[in-house]
């Protein structure tokens, strides 16, 4: 075996060894191990929605109006709409769209922020300034504020949503890494690195990209959670998705109007939101637990 | 310690808050309208052409008003009127004893004054005076109208926007916002108090020297406020602590009208919701396939489903109750067999292309009226794309310069300014070069031509007019540009206790205070 | 010092300018008309050019940007395309009404979220520790506007206990003498001894408030846990401890002291979320304040109201970090 294989099995392996040690530290904290459980299966529904659920049909076009504003029962599990649509199916499907666009957000938010970042921190003189004060313009808006005048400006939709929640989150990512890269950056083993004469970008990705990684990996994860809220603020406010789309939030919204006389129309679809972010939540905070040193001994 | 403090003064603001729950006052001596929209937009009467008129309308006067269910003219500032046999001259006699909220009389100078003010700002619904030449002051208590062609002035004298009669003496001694900033120069029974625009609240109390005079059991105080959610408006009307609301779910009717507490009161409007295809454009250009889509639209479905059965299949464009309607008038009823014959002669055996339908986003009944319509196109292989939009933006839409950009299929509301045909007829199917509200983009000569013989005729022969315009609404019904879908039924939930209120499609919402009063 | 302080201020200045910038490039990109919306629903297409030409809209871009700044410089926002008033006027009248029910709410949140978050980092790995943990984290995590209508429901429809929303009862705003001294309904209740009002405007109050700080109990909690942990494992309190001093005198006199820098950067940052929230809260609950305008005027798509509240936003936002900074800097463990 070359040299180059034995040094990369060693590598792996040694990468096992700490997955398995986070699991490990994860599963320690119930409520965290719980809450990852509950992810899983969201995504696994999210992935089978359209099969799982008993009248497909109902998600988006078709409608039943004889059926308008039934009761939960054996047949329609949460109930229908003012449509007749079966709000089971809906709701399982409305987390096919809340977690793939939290994950498109966020993903893209980070695709954006972090390698601003890593490049205003590593660089630092000029390039910082300019990147820093175009981001602490973003960041002088409140936060929904922004995603609202962004919606709102480009029209409702869901796309021109989670469009304005990327514009309004790559920032944070960026101020995060930075920061980090700062700090890391005077650190020997980078100085090291220059001396051997190792190209800039392999330092930054290879050597201090993984360092200050775990605090945006925290960050990121209870970001998903909260941009499914933001997300279903902005649907609720008529800004993000419309009709007849089975978001969590738009789904919410209409159901205000029959909320005296449906209440199963607007709780379930509010749990939803409930329930998915709070784990998201919980996940992220056991992670930074399981990932920050300093908490860690105690 | 200090956290022991911290806890006490948790407690302490916990017992406070707990402390202070007592059980809600009744209502006593001043009606509660809960309005479902700001109560007004623009406090000059000049220029409010929206929500404002119910606020307005309790503090202005006009002429006359008009009560289409009666089909006759109540008099308010105007005694009598009379016209000439030519229909050009119009004079109108005053009422005397007439006091404005300043102090100053009703005569023919404020008349005068009031309407041309109005037209010269040529804002809001002004253009309802288009037919207006001069304003004569005959002597104190006459005003002279000359038509530049004959009008149904009476029916326009009593129109909710835009006719209202001011106080000159107070419009002319303040600068020109101050009527725009939230005062009123009005002779109507009652003054505007205070409005609380960051409330939504306008509280009208009662003006002391009104003519109609305050015998009788009246109100001295009413508040008209702004509750935007149709869930609390229903909590409100039936906890009893609002006297009259509107606008709530149809759904909840039944359960409503159980309810011991609350009148529901069921009337005719003069809003009807149409569909408004593009005849510019392909497909729809094809009055073949409009035919169709005509016998494709689910009507009965819509006023059960979406409706609850509160409105009727629309029967052309002007609605049920208005004169110029006509039961005799051709109506496409839901049939999908004639729908498929006609794709066919129309050169669309298979269906199998796509329409574009905008709708104003946040309407729920045109939501649902249009997912109900995508579902039966459906069935014909018309894949129809709803989109929903806010209304400055579809409306930009359809009158885009780029043609191919614009929507196939526009959905909207229309209701009068003037309690007239021609108001329908004129701004939704009149030829226009540059497209306004014609948003079928309509264009028949021979249609503009009945329409406005019909418009001149009404000053003059209310019956020969009426014909004429069911003339003009034939061809409509023949060249399909557009789906009546329905008329509307006014729906108010009313405080038991609240009485005396009747319901006039010619003023949408407005509650005229001064006619209710409380019975204990 | 000084030199630190005047390139804070340029930068903000900078940051400003890039705010209005962004914001006025958003409302030019506008797919509606907004002289149209001015005139409202059924202008004629003449008084849709005369608005036009008023509003200034049929001028190149750059003298429309020039004409804004110039405006905002005197303090002129702009007018509302629904209402036709100055919207720093509307905002002036709103400002009290959010500032109360944000401040309120803040203050309540504080007083709850900071004595859990202390337990919970004493008795970490606890049931209690797992129970706030749990109660934090959903506090931030359960959808504001859901919990607005499910407490709505609860209490207004069923319990009929609290009113459904406003500031105060219609019967009290018509009959009484609503004092105004500050602008703030509490303070001026209190002031004038008029406690029929303070009641009724406590009792309005609740149910927003709960709203509003619910997402604030839930991070004051959380962050003072975390800031405590970090603190509790560092050396001196270690040291202090095997010194053998009350463990009660360790956590207020060494552990929050110096958890008091984190901590104020949680208020400031919870206070932020409260403001946020407050679109919806006020919106559901009929609150006075700007939450519901924004909320109303992003529905509404009145583009200069949108405009002036987020241009005042972001400069109340770029002087708050300011003094942050300025405050901070006096800290001699900052390099400048």
């Amino acid at each position: 075996m070359s040299k180059k294989s034995i040094y990369f099995n060693i590598l792996m392996k040694r990468k096992l060894e700490t997955l398995k040690e986070y699991l490990y530290l994860l599963k320690q904290n119930k409520l965290t191990f719980f809450a990852l459980i509950i992810i899983l299966s969201l995504v696994i529904i999210a992935i089978i929605a359209p099969i799982i659920a008993p009248f497909p049909s109902h998600i988006y076009g078709d409608v039943n109006p004889q059926d308008k504003l039934l009761a939960p029962s054996r047949v329609y599990f949460f109930g229908t709409d003012e449509a007749g649509r079966d709000l089971f199916s809906r709701v399982l499907y409305g987390t096919r769209i809340s977690l793939l666009g939290s994950l498109i957000a966020v993903g893209i938010g980070l695709l954006i922020g972090v390698p601003l970042g890593l490049i205003a921190g590593f660089y630092g003189k000029f390039i910082d300034e300019l990147i820093m004060r175009i981001v602490d313009m973003f960041l002088s808006f409140p936060p929904l504020l922004l995603a609202m005048a962004i919606a709102a400006f480009l029209g409702p939709s869901l796309q021109n949503a989670i469009l304005a929640l990327i514009i309004s989150w790559w920032p944070w990512y960026t101020r995060l890494i930075r920061g980090q890269v700062v700090s890391i950056k005077e650190r020997e083993f980078v100085r090291a690195a220059h001396a051997i004469g190792t190209p800039s970008w392999q330092i930054m990705f290879k050597h201090i990209l993984p360092n200050c990684i775990s605090p945006v990996i925290v960050q990121a994860s209870m970001d998903l959670g909260g941009i499914i809220l933001t997300l279903a603020a902005l649907s609720f406010l008529g800004l993000g998705a419309q009709a007849p789309t089975p978001e969590w939030g738009l789904i919410v919204n209409t159901s205000r109007t029959y909320f005296l006389k449906a209440w199963w129309y607007g709780v379930f679809p509010g749990m939803a939101i409930f329930i998915t972010v709070l784990c998201f939540n919980l996940l992220g905070d056991g992670l930074r637990e399981v990932l920050d040193p300093k908490t860690k001994k105690y | 310690m200090k956290k022991y403090f911290l806890l006490i003064v948790v407690t302490f603001l916990l017992f406070g808050f707990l402390g202070a729950i007592i059980g809600n006052a009744q209502n006593d001596d001043f009606a509660f309208y809960a309005y479902n929209s700001t109560p007004v937009t623009d406090w000059d009467p000049s220029v409010e052409f929206s929500n404002g008129i119910v606020s307005l309308n309790n503090v202005y006067e006009t002429l006359l008003r008009y009560d289409p269910l009666e089909d006759k003219f109540i008099k308010v500032l105007a005694t009598d009127y009379t016209t000439s046999s030519d229909g050009l001259t119009w004079n109108f006699y005053l009422r005397e004893g007439v006091k404005f909220h300043d102090g100053t009389e009703l005569n023919a100078d404020a008349v005068k004054f009031s309407i041309d003010r109005t037209m010269e700002m040529n804002m809001g619904a002004s253009f309802i005076w288009a037919s207006v030449d001069r304003i004569n002051v005959v002597d104190d208590y006459t005003v002279e109208f000359k038509l530049k062609y004959p009008a149904p002035l009476d029916l326009i004298c009593s129109s909710g926007y835009a006719a209202f009669i001011m106080s000159p003496t107070a419009v002319k001694s303040h600068p020109d916002s101050w009527l725009t900033e939230g005062h009123e120069a009005g002779s109507g029974p009652y003054k505007l108090e205070k409005y609380q625009q960051e409330r939504g609240e306008v509280i009208l109390t009662w003006f002391e020297d009104y003519w109609g005079g305050w015998e009788g059991n009246h109100f001295k105080k009413a508040v008209i406020k702004d509750v935007s959610e149709a869930v609390t408006r229903r909590l409100l009307i039936e906890k009893g602590e609002v006297d009259v609301t509107i606008e709530l779910p149809y759904e909840d009717i039944t359960s409503l009208q159980d309810n011991k507490n609350i009148n529901v009161l069921i009337g005719p409007s003069f809003q009807n919701l149409m569909l408004f295809f593009n005849t510019e454009k392909e497909p729809l250009n094809n009055k073949l396939l409009r035919q169709a889509l005509s016998y494709a639209f689910p009507y009965q479905d819509v006023v059960s489903y979406c409706l609850e059965g509160y409105g009727r299949q629309g029967r052309g464009p002007i609605p049920y109750g208005l004169w110029g309607h006509s039961e005799e008038l051709f109506q496409y009823k839901y049939d999908l067999n004639k729908a498929k014959a006609l794709l066919e002669k129309a050169g669309y055996p298979k269906g199998d292309f796509k329409l574009l339908l905008t709708y104003m986003s946040g309407d729920e009944a045109e939501r649902k009226t249009v997912e109900l319509f995508k579902a039966k196109l459906a069935e014909l292989n018309i894949d129809l794309e709803i989109r929903g939009m806010p209304w400055d933006s579809q409306w930009a839409l359809a009158r885009d310069n780029n043609l191919e950009k614009r929507q196939d299929i526009f959905i909207m509301y229309w209701w009068p300014d003037v309690c007239d045909p021609y108001c329908w007829l004129y701004s939704n199917f009149y030829s226009e070069e540059k497209p306004f509200f014609n948003l079928c983009y309509y264009k028949n000569k021979e249609f503009d031509s009945l329409a406005d013989k019909a418009y001149k005729e009404s000053g003059i022969d209310r019956d020969k007019a009426t014909k004429t315009y069911i003339k003009a609404q034939d061809i409509l019904m023949e060249d399909a540009p557009v789906v009546y879908i329905y008329d509307k039924k006014n729906v108010f939930f009313l405080n038991k206790t609240f009485q005396g209120f009747k319901d006039n499609p010619a003023y949408p919402n407005v509650v005229f205070f001064y006619d209710t009063y409380r019975e204990k | 010092m000084l030199s630190f302080l005047v390139r804070r201020l340029l930068l903000g200045i900078l940051t400003l300018f890039g705010v209005i910038l962004i914001t006025f490039i958003l409302v030019r990109v506008v797919p509606s008309d907004p002289a149209a919306q001015w005139v409202g629903g059924r202008a004629t297409p003449e008084q849709v050019e005369a608005a036009r030409e008023e509003l200034g809209l049929d001028k190149p871009i750059y003298v429309q940007l020039g004409h804004y700044i110039r405006d905002l410089l005197k303090g002129n926002l702009g007018y509302s395309l629904m209402t036709h008033q100055p919207i720093i006027k509307e905002l002036k009248n709103r400002f009290p009404a959010t500032l109360e029910l944000v401040l309120i709410s803040s203050i309540v949140a504080l007083l709850i979220g900071l004595p859990l978050g202390l337990i919970s980092a004493k008795a970490k790995n606890s049931w209690i520790d797992h129970f706030s943990r749990f109660f934090s984290i959903g506090a931030i995590s359960i959808p504001t506007f859901w919990l607005a209508l499910v407490l709505q429901l609860i209490f207004f429809m069923i319990l009929e206990v609290l009113p459904s929303g406003g500031q105060l009862s219609m019967r009290i705003i018509l009959f009484q003498d609503v004092p105004h001294v500050t602008g703030f309904m509490f303070l001026d209740s209190l002031i004038t001894g008029n406690f029929a009002i303070l009641k009724d405007f406590l009792k309005h109050l609740i149910l927003p408030a709960i709203c509003v700080g619910a997402y604030t109990i839930g991070l004051v909690a959380r962050m003072t846990r975390s800031a405590l942990l970090e603190i509790l494992s560092e050396d001196y309190i270690k040291a202090a401890r095997s010194y053998g001093l009350p463990e009660r005198l360790v956590l207020y006199s060494y552990a929050l002291k110096n958890s008091l820098g984190p901590t104020i950067t949680v208020v400031t940052l919870s206070m932020g979320y409260a403001f946020m929230n407050t679109f919806l809260v006020e919106s559901i609950f009929s609150w006075p304040g700007i939450g519901k305008y924004v909320a109303d005027a992003v529905v509404c798509l009145d583009y200069p109201a949108i405009m002036g509240v987020t241009i005042l936003a972001a400069c109340a936002y770029v002087l708050l970090n300011l003094i942050a900074d300025i405050i901070i800097s006096f800290d001699p463990r900052v390099k400048l």
